[in-house]
């Protein structure tokens, strides 16, 4: 009996250690990158010295760029994602018949894991070779036929195919696990289907979808195989020189943190072959950014409980 | 969809003539046959040029799919024509929306300008003649609940089949961009000697190629094997741990699912560099099996865990409560009951796993592969090599376009072709890659249909 109380003694301990792994993983990635990309960090922000520290990524206001490039593609990108898989999530959960939905999930499901590569062979493919040959005028300065290798609309579109399966899946759940009664209550006293998603069922679900959409976010933050095709060029100069609100054009020419940082690795090297601190700099920076991303999602789904409780 | 309703409320419009009504609708049906030009004038110039010039693919599908955009633009145009007459409030809503459109389109690209700045102007007067109308006569509504719901169950299912139609366009236009090179041996070869490739590209049969992509495919299927044997076991133990032992609202279980969740979210970037540090710069190995595994489970673990989670929670109550009353332990409960009915969860879980991990590419960039390998080892041990690197799908697909190391394997690329045939070796192997993807994929769903008709059966 003893040796027995033992061994599930060392069974819950084993299972333990196998549960805190993650923990150990997650605060040793974090420790190393500040460990080698602190310094870089608070010298830039505190007192201003270029984060790359002369090497030749580019001058130090390419980060607060592509912090702004990041914030501003993955936004917009998670914008228009509602756009499209909210309506889907609402059509599958409410008004679709049995086949279209399974349908519809199935390829939401296919499209949430589909390999990021190919979204963005294929956006090079039909967003960047056919603009090559048109002329496009820029929003603030003209300038002819350009050497078009990207633009943040077109990450745009890549992005948005990669996250709204996302949104789409989880609004869906969580208009399905409204309760039935509330549906009925509402039909029965007279609503349409679309008074009753409306009204009813879209106010009871919404912390789910809010968590759904900052998810998205945080991956949309993350995401750069894809859109490394569609985003390769160089940034702007003029962006570089001031970051100013040339920012938000949409045909301008940009990169994520995400781009710089493997763009970095490879390129930058010091003298003992590791990446340099700006690059570790700039991981901890996105990091801790879709890091507070994804705990706000999770304290979202932590007030729906409340709500429910009360 | 019923058709009839929107002609037969037309023709009711046409008898009553309204005359405000007859203007705005008027107004928007020219603006929706202006944007109608432009996508018609590029599907008729696409039609023409595609007999002729291949490497030109690419525009044209973007050519077809963007007048089929226009064509839905003006379709919606229509829909707003309806909504007028029908006296609804949507209708100066969406025609502001419609000429924001017009608006940001003539900013953006000069070419349509010409297109887009009279849609604009039409629109514009439509909802401001709209909005006066209903200044006029006051802030009464009189939204029918009945055609609302109607365009909003058209919407919906438009969206719905927008999703389904994503998916099939973009595995159709991968498997149409890869023919050249696709045939029976582009699987099952090992090396990459394309002898003759054939130049015609809509679905004729390669002539004489030898030649395929066999190596990197399982190169790939290697590596997520053993990323899976690291992951696999300590997930499962996670997910024991977190569905039978833990006490759910427990402080330290909330702060092992946040460290999962945040694990979860971290950019594989971010991964592909902490490996690239620890295993690369620290340990000072060459990019192999080993580094790439772990960092690769890196990823593959909050899957994992999250999965086995799901699927042992399903499990119902009774069946831990009728082996506990048994006398079993918790350990013996965990291992005999809960395990062996989460199971078919669990493996439905991890091909789909399987699948996700063989699309990555940026950990397999840093860690596995190297820029340019393109062989297996030449004697099997030497996988287990630290300084032996390996070729995978995925940076294949990556460094394939414009290289010269892949060219050179190509019989007849040169500078002038190299795009056309660079970019088709690439989709050929993505259609590889893809239809791993899809068997995975479609074989979990199916088998977890099947699992999920056959418990509520029992």
């Amino acid at each position: 009996m003893n040796g027995k109380l033992l061994k599930e003694k060392l069974v819950k301990s084993i299972l333990f250690i196998c549960a805190a792994f993650s923990i150990i993983l997650v605060l040793s990635i974090i420790g190393y990158l500040a460990y080698e990309g602190g310094p870089a960090v608070i010298g830039f922000f505190l007192h201003g010295t270029s984060i790359f520290n002369g090497l030749s990524v580019g001058p130090g206001n390419a980060v607060l760029v592509s912090m702004g490039t990041t914030v501003y593609l993955a936004g917009g990108a998670t914008v228009l994602a509602v756009i499209i898989g909210l309506p889907c999530a609402i059509y599958m959960a409410e008004f679709a018949d049995m086949r279209l939905r399974n349908l519809t999930k199935t390829s939401l499901e296919v499209l949430d894991g589909f390999p990021s590569i190919v979204i963005g062979l294929l956006g090079w493919d039909l967003l960047v070779t056919p603009s090559t040959r048109y002329t496009f005028t820029y929003f603030l300065h003209t300038s002819s036929k350009m050497q078009f290798e990207g633009c943040v609309l077109f990450g745009w579109l890549i992005l948005l195919v990669m996250s709204f399966p996302i949104i789409a899946t989880i609004s869906e759940d969580a208009l399905r696990s409204v309760s039935q009664d509330l549906r009925e209550a509402s039909l029965g006293l007279g609503a349409t289907k679309w008074q009753t998603t409306r009204e009813v069922l879209l106010p009871s679900a919404m912390p789910r979808v809010v968590t759904a959409i900052l998810l998205s976010l945080a991956a949309a933050m993350g995401e750069m195989v894809a859109l490394n095709w569609v985003l390769n060029g160089t940034i702007t100069p003029a962006l570089v020189q001031s970051p100013s609100l040339l920012i938000l054009n949409p045909l301008i020419q940009s990169k994520t943190m995400s781009i710089l940082m493997e763009n970095g690795y490879t390129s930058a090297m010091d003298s003992t072959g590791s990446p340099a601190a700006g690059i570790y700099a700039i991981g901890f920076i996105l990091f801790v950014m879709i890091g507070a991303v994804n705990i706000a999602a999770r304290m979202s789904l932590a007030n729906r409980g409340k709500t429910m409780r009360e | 969809m019923n058709l009839r309703a929107p002609l037969t409320q037309m023709i009711k419009f046409f008898k009553e003539k309204k005359k405000e009504n007859l203007l705005t609708g008027t107004l928007l049906f020219i603006s929706a046959v202006i944007s109608l030009i432009p996508g018609t004038i590029h599907l008729i110039n696409g039609m023409n040029g595609m007999t002729y010039s291949i490497i030109l693919v690419g525009d044209y599908v973007s050519v077809i799919i963007f007048s089929l955009l226009m064509m839905l633009a003006s379709l919606v145009l229509f829909s707003i024509a309806y909504l007028l007459w029908e006296g609804h409030s949507l209708g100066w809503k969406l025609s502001i929306a419609t000429c924001g459109i017009a608006v940001l389109i003539a900013v953006a690209s000069s070419t349509s300008m010409y297109f887009a700045v009279p849609i604009a102007l039409l629109s514009g007067l439509a909802a401001t003649l709209e909005i006066r109308k209903g200044k006029k006569l006051g802030n009464q509504t009189n939204d029918s609940p009945v055609v609302t719901e109607n365009v909003v169950k058209l919407g919906l299912r438009l969206s719905a089949i927008t999703c389904v139609g994503i998916v099939v366009a973009m595995v159709v236009f991968v498997v149409v961009m890869g023919t050249p090179f696709l045939s029976l041996q582009f699987f099952t070869s090992m090396t990459l000697n394309f002898q003759n490739v054939s130049r015609i590209c809509w679905g004729l049969k390669p002539i004489g190629q030898v030649g395929g992509v066999l190596s990197y495919v399982l190169g790939s299927l290697l590596l997520v094997s053993f990323c899976e044997f690291i992951a696999v076991p300590i997930g499962v133990g996670a997910a024991i741990y977190l569905a039978e032992y833990s006490p759910s609202q427990s402080r330290v279980v909330s702060t092992i699912r946040l460290f999962i969740e945040t694990l979860a979210g971290s950019p594989s970037v971010v991964i592909a560099i902490i490996g690239f540090a620890i295993f690369i710069v620290t340990l000072k190995w060459d990019q192999c099996l080993w580094a790439a595994a772990v960092s690769l489970s890196f990823m593959a673990l909050p899957w994992n865990i999250r999965i086995s989670e799901e699927a042992m929670k399903s499990v119902p109550r009774s069946y831990r409560e009728a082996s506990f009353a048994l006398g079993a332990t918790q350990w013996q409960t965990a291992r005999l009951v809960t395990l062996y009915a989460a199971l078919p969860g669990i493996i439905t879980g991890i091909l789909l796993g399987i699948g996700v991990a063989l699309g990555e590419t940026l950990i397999l960039l840093s860690t596995y592969s190297g820029a340019a390998t393109y062989n297996l080892p030449s004697h099997w041990w030497y996988i287990f090599n630290i300084r032996q690197q390996l070729p995978s799908l995925t940076v294949f697909i990556l460094e394939a376009p414009g290289s010269t190391n892949v060219m050179g394997n190509i019989k007849g690329a040169n500078n002038t072709n190299v795009i056309f045939y660079s970019f088709s070796l690439a989709f050929a192997a993505a259609t590889v890659l893809i239809a791993i993807y899809l068997t995975l994929c479609i074989g979990a769903l199916l088998l977890r249909n099947y699992l999920n008709k056959r418990m509520k059966g029992s």
